[in-house]
């Protein structure tokens, strides 16, 4: 793995040194962070005093050339786990048309398409607990490969936004021992593509609102490597609302997960659903709150699959924004899932560069 | 000294007092684009969306804006036409940068640069102080009061 870290790295300083001798100046950006964490379900063993950890080291190069917009993010996780999680080619007809092709984050509501790895640009330490990416538990599809078409266009009521995109749909793999989603990055595991859509309405008559809705269905399967085979015909539909008044921001997102299983022909239709709200002092001092929650219906083969129960969590944290680069968070969650109760404290320094 | 001349060099040197201080005041920034640029005006309002990565197109036209390097005019500019802190800009196009992959606005040294680069780019728009502009083969859409 090492290596492939390594390896990962060297292509990115290969870009860098041949962009010297190109007429297309590549800049690498990118996004670290430095965290501690303290859980009060670790009374005993080894981090029953908490855990100082680095996140992620995520590095970024975007660039036009010729008209054709190139995007790629490699992220070091964990110290060597390298991942490559975006990578596309675009390309802009007009603000009415943009067509992407590559792999990038699903269409999927506000959370998923707004904040990406870099966690400098994310207003809490963590993201919703469902809407962690598939490598962390997450229970979403929140990465693609395939093809996205998007635009935008005003309309008399408003701006509105709007995308459609065809890919592959994601499979249910075990990694290190435990189950989870995987996008099927070089080909999929089941005949039918997945499709999403998703829109949104900035309304003219009340300036700082945004409201939109979004859509994904696909077949998901798990492969070889998973002991008990899953199979979903899967429909997720979410509805979010973004409100800027003055200092204050307020975030809320729904989603519905409906899997039906071929099999015993029986639906299993979950929720989940989050509201954060910050207000924003001098630019430098953001206090918030989130309050999240997902219940499932606990026959469900797919979130039984990866595990996932019910789960309620409120976070109340501060941030305070060094300079436009960098952030300080300190954070309290009070956790329950699947009936067990807890308490975290976490601190967080990230920095984009 | 007679009185008449007293008073002429009074009334001189008023006038240019006046005229220097309007001159401070009334300092103008020009928005100027290439010839290629399908509008010959342009509002404060479309000036921020394609300075803020929303309005990518102008009929068939590709839009290539160009930031200045000289602090005094980036600031006036950041501040007075998109409405900004200068650190709100800048966050503003990391978290753009990152999530859309639209590539923030280019640098450019000076305002000849600016004016040479915006002239010879399709697309191109920029900004610079107006009495700057000669003829530099570029539009002038747009000329907004920013004081000195």
């Amino acid at each position: 793995m090492k290596k492939r870290v390594m390896g990962g790295l060297i292509l990115l300083i290969s870009i860098l040194l041949l962009n010297g001798q190109s007429s297309h100046a590549f800049e690498l950006n990118g996004f670290t962070d430095v965290s501690f964490n303290k859980s009060t379900k670790d009374r005993v063993g080894e981090s029953r005093n908490g855990n100082f950890a680095f996140g992620t080291l995520d590095l970024y190069l975007a660039q036009t050339m010729d008209d054709i917009d190139i995007l790629v993010e490699l992220v070091v996780e964990e110290g060597d786990v390298l991942d490559l999680e975006r990578v596309s080619l675009g390309y802009t007809f007009s603000d009415a048309l943009r067509l992407r092709i590559g792999r990038f984050h699903t269409p999927l509501g506000f959370w998923n398409t707004a904040y990406h790895h870099g966690v400098q640009l994310q207003p809490t330490i963590e993201r919703p607990e469902f809407l962690k990416f598939e490598d962390e538990g997450g229970i979403l599809p929140v990465h693609v490969v395939g093809v996205y078409a998007s635009g935008k266009v005003g309309t008399p009521v408003g701006v509105l936004e709007y995308g459609a995109m065809l890919g592959n749909g994601p499979k249910i793999t075990n990694e290190g021992g435990r189950n989870v989603l995987d996008p099927n990055n070089i080909s999929d595991n089941n005949p039918g593509k997945a499709i999403a859509f998703n829109a949104a309405l900035s309304p003219a008559a009340v300036g700082g609102l945004k409201v939109g809705v979004s859509g994904h269905i696909a077949e998901v399967r798990s492969d070889s490597a998973v002991l008990t085979p899953v199979e979903v015909d899967q429909t997720i539909l979410s509805a979010d609302v973004v409100y800027t008044i003055a200092n204050v921001d307020i975030a809320g997102e729904y989603f519905s997960i409906k899997d039906k299983d071929p099999s015993t022909d029986k639906d299993y239709t979950n929720s989940a659903y989050y509201g954060l709200i910050t207000y924003t002092y001098k630019e430098k001092w953001i206090p918030y709150l989130m309050y999240e929650n997902k219940a499932i219906k606990e026959a469900d083969p797919y979130l039984i699959s990866l595990g996932s129960l019910d789960t309620e969590e409120t976070t109340a944290g501060l941030r305070y924004n060094i300079n436009y680069r960098s952030s300080l968070k300190g954070e309290y969650r009070k956790i329950t899932d699947g009936g067990v109760e807890w308490n975290e404290y976490a601190a967080q320094w990230a920095l984009a560069f | 000294m007679n009185n008449r001349v007293r008073w002429g060099v009074a009334v001189g040197f008023m006038v240019l007092l006046l005229w220097g201080n309007a001159y401070a005041i009334a300092r103008e920034l020009a928005i100027v684009s290439n010839k290629d640029f399908p509008l010959n005006t342009i509002t404060v309002a479309k000036v921020k969306e394609i300075y803020l990565g929303e309005k990518l197109t102008e009929g068939s036209v590709k839009l290539k804006p160009m930031e200045h390097n000289d602090e005094v005019l980036k600031k006036r500019f950041i501040e007075k036409v998109m409405g900004s802190s200068i650190d709100g800009y800048k966050a503003y196009w990391i978290k753009k940068f990152f999530q859309e992959g639209i590539i923030p606005p280019t640098n450019k040294a000076s305002s000849a640069d600016v004016l040479q680069a915006v002239a010879q780019t399709s697309g191109g728009i920029g900004y610079v102080w107006a009495d700057e502009v000669k003829d530099d083969g570029v539009k002038v859409l747009l000329k907004v009061e920013v004081g000195n």
